[in-house]
């Protein structure tokens, strides 16, 4: 895992299962979206960190009126999952039912997982990063 | 210290317009504000035009040459200001700090949208732009659910009520009922507010500012030369923009915008005033959450009391501080580019009591707070009357 830490790249280590954050060699900040500098230090992240997936909500919503790409699979619950390491990440809540948000809360445990969607081809797959109840 | 005033405004009436094009919503703004000042179009040395999206909403490009050759202002600098929903009170900015630069005397300072040429998913798809395309919207976000999103946290850490968000639409319904410019004109009960139809949890269709269609324009001098085309100018004390980060995720708090505390924190200090001066303010309340956590960092009241606040009649108009005595975006509806000036189109009649049904009692200084997007934008102004 030393390639540069661009959102290419880190698409790329999704689609083989792994939730990665940039890690920056001189202060160990670790950043999720991932920068081409460390957003604490500014110097150059060089290398990548698998994350654990564990994490805890730090938000959430279930939308119910999406726009024209997602119009189909209304409802669902996308959430701020706050990760073990530090950042956090904007990803799809599934195995939960999104018609009973109030049995959802803040500080609620989660897991990273990875759903197949399709890829730019029908011979490619892709991942979508998900989080499941923990 | 800034040394610019206003010295007229126009704004159309908000809503949908079917017969009206783009560039006829900007030029009717255009003229008004023009007319108000007693000068010609000719007489613009510069145009700053707010515009979010003119592109998606009605493929159109370099938008600002288009609205002031059709609005007589041919041969001017036009250029076009785009920061989301904050987008015309970053082009007022602009125009502000062209006059302080001593490059031009008088300026116009607008915002335009057209946004019922789309269906409402294309409108929803296109408001999603302004969050992180690749990180927020691909995981299927949309303006309602970042703002939801605000709302769940602010209601687990203050415990804010849904009945709280609902007084925000019937207090901002209210308002519009004495704005003849609104593009809502009804009251609203709580009981309707809280039982509207989901749009993304806990956020429904009441707590939700509406697609429009509209414009507003501001006409702007030199504090020297304000008198020379006004009776009562309105002076600008204070034009403060701050950033954030994009991601919702990057932030450690969720319940409040860090980009308005510090805008908010440097136009105080510009106009060297503290909360408590401000009589009326109209606040960025895309969505009902959006107004309390605004009436918050804008120092109004506490963390946390903001929905209280709403509840008990402080932000109404005879209230301690007024709070979107237009109606808001939420009543008077939300042409995203042309809200920014519409505040400041607000604040400048309230400021010469001639607000009508909805004027507050002798305001002497008005607060404009309008946010970009995901809250990566905010730019704050506060007025004072002359």
């Amino acid at each position: 895992m030393s390639e540069e830490t661009t959102i290419k790249n880190y698409f790329a280590l999704i689609n083989e299962g792994k939730l990665c954050a940039a890690h920056c060699s001189s202060c160990n900040e670790l950043a999720l979206p991932p920068r081409l500098f460390c957003p604490n230090c500014n110097s150059k992240t060089t290398n990548w960190t698998e994350l654990s997936g564990e994490g805890t909500l730090r938000s959430f919503t279930v939308i119910h009126i999406a726009g024209t790409t997602y119009a189909a699979d209304v409802p669902y619950i996308v959430a701020i999952v706050e990760l073990k390491e530090g950042p956090a990440v904007c990803a799809r809540l599934v195995g939960v039912d999104p018609l009973k948000p109030e049995e959802i809360h803040v500080g609620d445990a989660v897991k990273a997982d990875f759903v197949e969607i399709p890829g730019p081809t029908p011979e490619e797959k892709a991942n979508r990063l998900v989080f499941r109840p923990a | 210290m800034i040394n610019v005033s206003i010295v007229g405004a126009g704004q159309t009436k908000f809503g949908r317009h079917d017969n009206y094009d783009l560039r006829e919503l900007f030029v009717m703004a255009a003229h008004e504000a023009i007319e108000e000042a007693g000068i010609t179009p000719k007489d613009v040395e510069a145009a700053f035009i707010g515009n979010l999206s003119a592109d998606q909403f009605n493929r159109q490009t370099h938008i600002a040459p288009l609205m002031a050759d059709f609005a007589g202002m041919k041969g001017i600098p036009a250029t076009k200001c785009e920061a989301a929903c904050a987008s015309s009170a970053t082009a007022l900015r602009a125009a502000i700090l062209a006059i302080e630069s001593g490059q031009h005397d008088v300026v116009m300072a607008a915002g335009v949208e057209k946004m019922t040429d789309l269906t409402t998913p294309g409108v929803i798809e296109t408001l999603a732009m302004a969050a992180d395309q690749i990180f927020e919207a691909q995981p299927g976000i949309t303006f309602p659910g970042i703002f939801a999103i605000l709302a769940v946290a602010h209601m687990a850490k203050y415990g804010t009520t849904k009945e709280q968000l609902a007084a925000v639409a019937v207090k901002n319904h209210a308002n519009g009922v004495h704005n003849p410019l609104a593009q809502y004109q009804m009251e609203i009960t709580l009981e309707k507010a809280l039982s509207s139809r989901m749009v993304a949890w806990p956020l429904g269709l009441f707590d939700c500012s509406p697609i429009t269609d509209g414009a507003a324009a501001v006409v702007l001098t030199k504090n020297k030369k304000a008198r020379k085309f006004t009776d009562a100018p309105v002076k600008i004390l204070a034009s403060e923009q701050a950033n954030d980060t994009m991601n919702l995720c990057d932030r450690t708090d969720l319940t409040s915008l860090y980009a308005a505390r510090t805008a908010a924190y440097r136009a105080y200090k510009q106009a060297r005033i503290n909360p408590d001066y401000v009589d009326v303010a109209e606040v960025h309340d895309c969505f009902t959450i959006a107004e309390i956590i605004a009436t918050e960092d804008l120092g109004f009241f506490k963390p946390g009391k903001g929905g209280a606040a709403v509840e008990e009649g402080v932000t109404q108009i005879d209230g301690e501080v007024a709070i979107n005595t237009s109606g808001g975006l939420k009543a008077k509806g939300h042409p995203v580019g042309a809200t920014g000036v519409a505040q400041i189109v607000e604040l400048y009649h309230q400021l010469r009591n001639e607000a009508g049904k909805r004027q507050v009692k002798s305001p002497n200084v008005g607060l404009a707070h309008n946010v970009g997007g995901t809250g990566a934008t905010c730019v704050i102004h506060i007025c004072e009357r002359w």
